[in-house]
């Protein structure tokens, strides 16, 4: 890359979990959710970590937010290291960094009204100013009108309430925007909406993204480069164009294979509109 | 896309739930006169209550004695106004200890690291095991019957039960997604726990305390049947009721004034507890806008979202 | 004619949630039902298989291989249903009973509805598991719902689901809950079963992209009435009803575009 910023930033890591024993004596068997793992996202970029499920991209997630520890290996974000530990040593991290998840019906705290949850990280990270104004304004634009901050989630629909979790990410002006799986939950014409506002956002806020996914439609419309995970491993990274248009290693193109895509849909359609 | 919203003021929902439907309604007079009845029993009763006449007892209902007289000639209705004393204590003690025990363990065993958490999870179980009897009995050998024993039989022994009852549902908000978008979004472990575990628990808490209450009142009149309970010179609905159910070849009306206050208290807290529990549901919390658009609730009927900016329409999309 | 609907209304309260709709499905067929949460097209399902939620009231014409389904009994839907139709739901993670073995509930409508002994029913329950390409369906039926994948959990539904032979199966989104690289191998063996057995398929969805994939007609269904249908070809490339074009514009909006030569 050019001389951009790196923002997250993951050298060595590996992330084990112990099993529970199958006999008395004898080793502890592991489970390997992540082995041997670099990640880069520079500022403004939009990155991608895609793989089936079980491949360790959640897990790697959450180890590049701090909210799990690597078992070997070093996080971190502008050049500073990030130790995982207690919220206070991270506190700063929060301020850089916002999440989006995937199922939008339990990423909602149900018992807090729309605005209380967007006014979340405005009050965890003593943001100055009028936080109503603010929830207000981010309301505005993820595309929800201003008096829905007195509404509670169950009476919004799937796409609002991603809409909301979006806005809670981005209200205390983060540089990195995470989504682990934001559109998977969602119907496919919302899917369309939320993408728009997605790369809306960017352009507006001057986002980095990282989009952990195995939707790649939404990667190949959103990222400019892409890692390729299976079974803990990365096996293949590069430049979205070049790994989704000549995929290297054979994961990767089972992977892309299984996919529905454009060029299938049309012919597959227009072989069927031929006479037999 | 949306028009303005008609904003209807009316009462918050949990008041409604509680207040204005038959059951709370029922509940909470019951309650409200248990309260005062107590109340009023600290300062005056028909008769004195100690006041024994024993050539007059066993009386039935009359204009002196509106309930009539127990067996050593005590006027019963001002006995039972005065039980309504050891009621409420009861009732309050045994909720106020199940609470915290209940809470203490609850929490220790669900959100302690595994080391500490898993034994204790054990322990409640192993203690559920000892019926509230029992515990009372053990109680009751050293110091001999009274209210305190009963109160504390019985705070132990259903706190236990609260505790065991609420750890899974603390174990799945602790792991939910809505607890890690906070943590991600900088909030602290104690915090979060308060903010978020305390208010999604709450509910099914006050439901298992509303019940803690109710079975609490029929477990000081077994116990105090008995022998473990409160003493001959305390008024107790239960006492009572044993004393009249061991003679009630005598009068068989006396068996009827604790029976009826027991019955009556006890399903008003039940029935409270049910009120209750309508009452704290999330999923009926509504903010106090009531949108007009049927568009707020069928997606299918309203594809887009309110701002105008994001407005598209099927040409926009395919590009 | 395998399945034959005709002005199908299914009220719930004061509305109808399914408002006329009719379609028919020929012997072999395999036909795509397209629309949006609340279309309509999973009660239209629920109500072919006599499944509808209490208080719900149904009017007009179901016919199954000519028989009215239509005002039968909850006892003579319930016969009909378990030896003739197969369902397989969204959700794999609820389909199954947690604490019962795979090769148990594979064969319980067997041992219902041809009073197969507990032997046999396990049997044929292995011999379904391989026909739905589990690994290893010896060891496989005597697991757990919990030690299997969300695909494999999706691929012993089907397999409860065609364990009687039915003439018709009915897939209400059977790979939305599903990882999309998932998805392909399912759709494939929902093809390799039809085309083998011989039964009809009604294959629902909300995402047109599937289509292509499954079948050659389709449906699609908004606010619970028949908008458009046609081949597959034409609703994907030249959609007449706005909310079809939405629908398609939304699949060419999130699909991706794989490299010419590619398949």
């Amino acid at each position: 890359m050019n001389t951009r910023t790196s923002l997250l930033s993951g050298r060595g890591l590996y992330r084990d979990y112990p099993l529970p024993k199958e006999s008395l004596f004898g080793p502890r068997p592991v489970r390997h959710a992540v082995i041997d793992a670099d990640f880069d996202v520079f500022e403004q970029e939009t990155v991608a970590v895609i793989g089936e499920s079980g491949s360790g991209k959640s897990t790697l997630m959450r180890i590049l937010l701090a909210l799990d520890s690597p078992t070997r290996g070093t996080v971190s974000f502008g050049n500073r290291p990030i130790e995982p530990g207690r919220p206070a040593a991270t506190r700063w991290l929060r301020r850089e960094t916002g999440l989006v998840l995937q199922d939008p019906y339990a990423s909602l705290d149900p018992r807090f009204s729309v605005g209380q949850i967007i006014a979340e990280p405005l009050q965890a990270l003593s943001i100055p100013g009028n936080h109503r104004r603010q929830v207000a304004e981010v309301l505005g634009r993820v595309g929800l009108s201003a008096w829905r901050a007195e509404q509670y989630p169950h009476e919004l629909s799937g796409g609002q309430r991603q809409r909301v979790a979006l806005a809670r990410a981005i209200v205390h002006g983060p540089r990195l925007l995470i989504g682990d799986e934001p559109l998977s939950a969602l119907d496919v014409t919302i899917r369309a909406q939320i993408l728009d506002l997605l790369r809306e956002l960017r352009e507006q806020l001057n986002l980095a993204i990282v989009l952990v996914s195995h939707d790649i439609g939404l990667v190949q419309h959103l990222a400019e480069r892409v890692y390729v995970m299976s079974e803990g491993r990365v096996v293949e990274s590069g430049t979205a164009d070049r790994v989704l248009g000549n995929p290297q290693h054979p994961y990767t193109r089972t992977l892309l294979d299984a996919v529905p895509s454009i060029p299938h849909l049309l012919s597959q359609s227009r072989r069927e509109t031929l006479p037999a | 896309m949306t028009s303005n919203p008609r904003v209807r003021p009316r009462l918050p929902y949990w008041a409604h739930e509680l207040f204005l439907r038959p059951t709370g309604a029922f509940g909470a007079t019951v309650l409200f006169l248990l309260l005062a009845s107590a109340l009023v029993s600290l300062f005056w009763t028909p008769h004195p209550l100690l006041q024994a006449n024993p050539d007059q007892a066993w009386l039935g209902p009359s204009s002196q004695h509106w309930l009539g007289t127990d067996q050593i000639g005590r006027d019963t209705f001002s006995w039972l106004l005065a039980g309504s004393r050891t009621a409420v204590l009861v009732v309050t003690f045994s909720t106020l200890l199940a609470a915290v025990i209940g809470t203490t363990f609850g929490a220790l065993s669900a959100l302690a690291p595994r080391r500490v958490g898993a034994p204790v999870a054990v322990l409640v179980d192993i203690f559920i095991a000892f019926p509230v009897l029992l515990l009372a009995m053990l109680l009751a050998a050293p110091f001999g019957g009274s209210i305190g024993v009963v109160v504390i039989a019985v705070g132990i022994g259903y706190g236990m039960n609260i505790g065991r009852v609420t750890r899974p549902e603390i174990l799945r908000i602790s792991q939910s997604d809505f607890m890690l978008a906070s943590r991600a979004s900088g909030v602290g472990t104690v915090r979060s726990i308060l903010r978020h575990i305390v208010p999604n628990v709450g509910p099914i808490f006050i439901v298992q305390l509303s019940m803690v209450a109710a079975t609490s009142l029929l477990a000081e009149a077994g116990l105090s049947y008995l022998g473990y309970g409160a003493p001959s010179t305390t008024p107790s609905w239960g006492r009572t009721l044993a004393t009249s159910q061991q003679l009630i070849g005598v009068q068989p009306l006396s068996v009827l004034w604790p029976g009826l206050t027991i019955t009556l208290t006890v399903l008003a807290l039940t029935l409270l507890g049910d009120a209750l529990r309508e009452a704290v549901d999330p999923r009926l919390k509504r903010s106090a806008l009531r949108v007009r658009s049927d568009a707020e609730t069928h997606p299918a009927l309203a594809p887009l979202p309110d701002a105008p900016v994001l407005a598209m329409t099927a040409s926009e999309i395919s590009r | 004619m395998t399945l034959a609907i005709t002005d199908l209304v299914v009220t719930i309260g004061s509305r109808n949630v399914v408002d006329g709709v009719s379609l028919s499905v020929a012997d072999g067929e395999r036909l795509g039902l397209i629309g949006e949460s609340g279309s309509g097209k999973s009660l239209t399902a629920l109500a072919i298989l006599g499944l509808l939620p209490p208080g719900a009231r149904l009017s007009g014409s179901i016919l199954l291989n000519g028989v009215e389904l239509v005002g039968l009994s909850d006892r003579a839907l319930a016969a009909i249903r378990g030896k003739n139709i197969g369902i397989v739901f969204q959700e794999p993670k609820t389909a199954l009973n947690p604490i019962r073995k795979i090769g148990n509930q594979i064969g319980e409508s067997l041992r219902i509805h041809y009073g197969l002994s507990r032997k046999d029913a396990l049997e044929r329950a292995v011999r379904l598991a391989e026909r739905v390409q589990l690994p290893d369906p010896e060891k496989i039926v005597q697991h757990y719902p919990h030690q299997l994948s969300g695909g494999q959990r999706q691929r012993v539904a089907i397999a409860i689901a065609i364990a009687t032979g039915p003439r018709l199966l009915i897939a209400d989104e059977p790979t939305t809950a599903l990882d999309v690289t998932i998805q392909a191998g399912i759709i494939e063996l929902f093809n390799d079963l039809v085309e083998t057995s011989g039964a009809s398929l009604i294959f629902i969805t909300h995402d047109v992209a599937l289509l292509p994939m499954i079948s050659s007609r389709a449906v699609v269904l908004a606010h619970g009435k028949v908008i458009e249908s046609g081949s597959v070809a034409e609703i994907i490339d030249s959609p007449r009803h706005p909310i079809t074009q939405s629908l398609a514009a939304a699949a060419r909006a999130t699909c991706w575009t794989a490299p010419e030569g590619a398949r």
